[in-house]
């Protein structure tokens, strides 16, 4: 009876430490979240962790399986989290890292918004200040789809999105110092960050994920260097921030 | 290697083509980590031969076994089954020379891309052109349903409504979850088919007298109709290669419009549908090649994976002045002309099975597809849910035609976008 109850004891303590680490998509199969999620999960794997890949079909379903894990890591950015249903507070305790900063840029026909513009759908909040209608959409690819068939006279697009058609269109570079009209705008340098959020994950996996080569060489290739700051407070603060332009 | 991956994908399209429920997209998914690893070149010979043989073998479930293996197959089930099972079996053949045909057509378009003006295509994308469509498919649900127009009319709002259900990420909006978080996520297409559509009809599949001999006859048949059927299958190629450009549901769009175009003879409607669906996943990848822009869920997810390493318009301009484009093309559609057509014969041995066990078999493997998948989705007892929630409904409709239901419901969230966009 001792030896059975050794033996279940050791059983469940290598269960245990063997379990995997969820790591969880909260949006839908096959997009820009599942991607850097997987490229994390190869890695991971590689060096030897055990890792659940959660593809959740939204952020709703994320938000439910975050809290339902016991050890999880999870993909969000101030997009996910300025939708109410989706919001994970960011914190001291699950921040993790910043993987990627992407900057939004205004393009347009001319150098006037004109009449329509295109934003993506959980992005009206970030330009309802502008004097333009806004049309939304699914995500930028459609923005710039619609710019080339010419239904929207400007959009709102991330700067990699809008150097694939740079040749059709009047830069309102917002990111740069020569704001234009937009000086006094209040969302005229608008960032997305993509971060990882913990949840009684250990320090080591963590650093693997800072140190993902494929990460950096894609933040250096897209121009999507991640805003970090050195103090953990001064971090948080910048993304809820950031967070609090999207809401 | 790029053999290799050419064969995985032809095996994909056969994988994506038979099992119902299973598309182009969820394939893609459940190869993803092998996606990751390939080249653009290498992702474009995967996902050509996938995308293509599984419209080709779609039509071969449909005919033998009412089991719709795509989404575009459900013509071929409604009005080509019954058919099929009364002596059509040319049908077989005939459908798969018209995939040929309409991906003959769709070679020559892709070949002649770099010597068009890109401005020609600008309005197919226009938010005008897809709702114009996608008007003019909800009118041909109703005209060619068999059902009377009223119940037609009033299973296209149910379809509607049951689509929208959860949150649309085009809108930023959430329709009828109740708070719930697993309806958020919306009613998932693949259980709510299998309850609607593939039960219904795996309890009904009878024993048939098709056989070898009968096929072989109806095969040598075919080859002196082609004739008769040629302009049928290029009318259904050309309104593929239209409704191609609308996205995400062009191919529905297509096979609605070509049995619409068709509707008095059952047969020629499934051959033009047939066609239709064949040439409308090349022309939906028009957008992509000519602006790197992707409009079915299938590029959607390519055009994701890499854009990474890849400057992709660049990329898809220097890939459009070589031949690899249009040699993928004709080799997938020479292998799809194979396996739905001579190999498709062997399917008369399943019919020397006992009708119970043949029964069985297909509800072990449509339900364990629908197990794998949820479990992939990590919601497999969701599944099962609006499963077990829509089986009532399947059977209370199962002497209708219930596809007017089946396609509004694949059409729902892109409507309401689209209709959205189009009032601002």
């Amino acid at each position: 009876m001792k030896k059975l109850l050794i033996t279940m004891i050791l059983t469940l303590a290598f269960v245990a430490k063997a379990s995997a680490l969820d790591l969880i998509v909260p949006a839908s199969a096959g997009g820009t979240y599942h991607k850097f999620a997987a490229i994390i999960a190869d890695d991971l794997k590689a060096q030897g962790y055990e890792v659940n890949l959660i593809v959740s079909g939204n952020c709703v379903i994320g938000k439910k399986q975050w809290n339902d894990s016991k050890s999880a890591l999870m993909i969000n950015s101030e997009a996910t989290n300025a939708v109410t249903k989706c919001n994970v507070p960011i914190t001291k305790e699950n921040f993790a890292h910043n993987i990627f900063t992407a900057g939004w840029v205004i393009v347009a026909k001319t150098k006037s918004l004109g009449d329509k513009m295109g934003v993506v759908s959980y992005m009206k909040n970030t330009v309802k200040d502008l004097d333009v209608k806004l049309v939304p959409y699914k995500n930028t690819t459609e923005i710039k789809a619609a710019f080339l068939a010419g239904e929207i006279d400007s959009g709102f697009l991330t700067t990699g999105r809008a150097s694939e058609i740079q040749n059709k269109f009047e830069l309102v570079n917002t990111q740069s110092d020569d704001k234009g009209q937009f000086e006094s705008w209040k969302n005229n340098d608008l960032t997305l960050n993509y971060y990882i959020m913990s949840k009684n994950v250990s320090a080591d996996v963590i650093e693997a994920i800072r140190n993902n080569k494929t990460l950096k060489a894609i933040a250096l290739k897209k121009s999507m260097m991640p805003v970090t700051h050195n103090k953990l407070k001064n971090q948080i603060n910048y993304l809820k921030r950031n967070e609090n332009k999207w809401k | 290697m790029d053999i290799i991956i050419f064969s995985l994908g032809v095996m994909g399209g056969i994988f994506a083509g038979l099992v119902p429920g299973i598309g182009v997209f969820t394939t893609l998914i459940l190869l993803y980590p092998l996606l990751l690893e390939l080249t653009l070149v290498q992702l474009l010979i995967l996902y050509i031969p996938l995308a293509s043989i599984s419209q080709f073998i779609g039509s071969v479930p449909a005919l033998y076994f009412k089991i719709p293996g795509e989404s575009t197959s459900f013509i071929a089930t409604e009005y080509g089954h019954k058919l099929f099972i009364k002596g059509h079996h040319d049908l077989i053949p005939l459908t798969a020379i018209g995939s040929f045909v309409a991906t003959i057509l769709s070679a020559v378009v892709i070949f002649s891309l770099p010597y068009l003006y890109e401005s020609m295509f600008y309005y197919f994308l226009s938010t005008k052109f897809v709702f114009f469509l996608i008007l003019l498919t909800g009118a041909c649900l109703i005209a060619t349903s068999k059902n009377n127009w009223l119940l037609s009319t009033a299973m296209i709002i149910a379809g509607m409504v049951l689509g929208n259900i959860g949150f649309n990420a085009s809108t930023g909006k959430f329709f009828g979850t109740f708070d719930n978080d697993w309806l958020s996520y919306g009613i998932p297409l693949f259980p709510f088919i299998v309850a609607l559509y593939v039960l219904p009809n795996i309890f009904n599949l009878d024993s048939s007298s098709v056989n070898g001999k009968t096929i072989d006859n109806a095969y040598v048949k075919s080859v002196g109709n082609i004739k008769q059927y040629i302009s049928k299958m290029l009318n259904g190629s050309v309104i593929g290669m239209v409704a191609g450009f609308v996205p995400i549901i062009g191919k529905i769009v297509g096979v609605s419009a070509s049995r619409a175009f068709y509707k008095k003879s059952d047969k020629e409607s499934v051959i033009a549908a047939e066609s239709s669906n064949n040439s409308s996943i090349f022309t939906a990848m028009i957008p992509l090649f000519l602006f790197g822009v992707p409009i079915t869920l299938g590029e959607i997810l390519i055009y994701n994976v890499a854009e990474t390493n890849y400057d992709l318009h660049n990329e898809f301009k220097s890939i459009l002045s070589t031949w690899l484009l249009p040699t993928l093309i004709i080799a997938s559609g020479v292998l799809g002309l194979i396996l739905s057509w001579p190999l498709a014969r062997y399917c008369t041995y399943i019919f020397k099975l006992p009708t119970i066990f043949l029964k069985t078999l297909f509800l072990v493997v449509v339900l364990g597809s629908l197990i794998y998948v949820g479990s992939v989705k990590h919601m497999a007892w969701y599944y099962i849910l609006v499963l077990i929630a829509f089986v009532p409904l399947g059977q209370l409709l199962r002497k209708n035609d219930v596809i007017p239901l089946i396609f509004s419901f694949i059409f729902a969230k892109i409507s309401m976008t689209i209709f959205e966009r189009i009032i601002i």
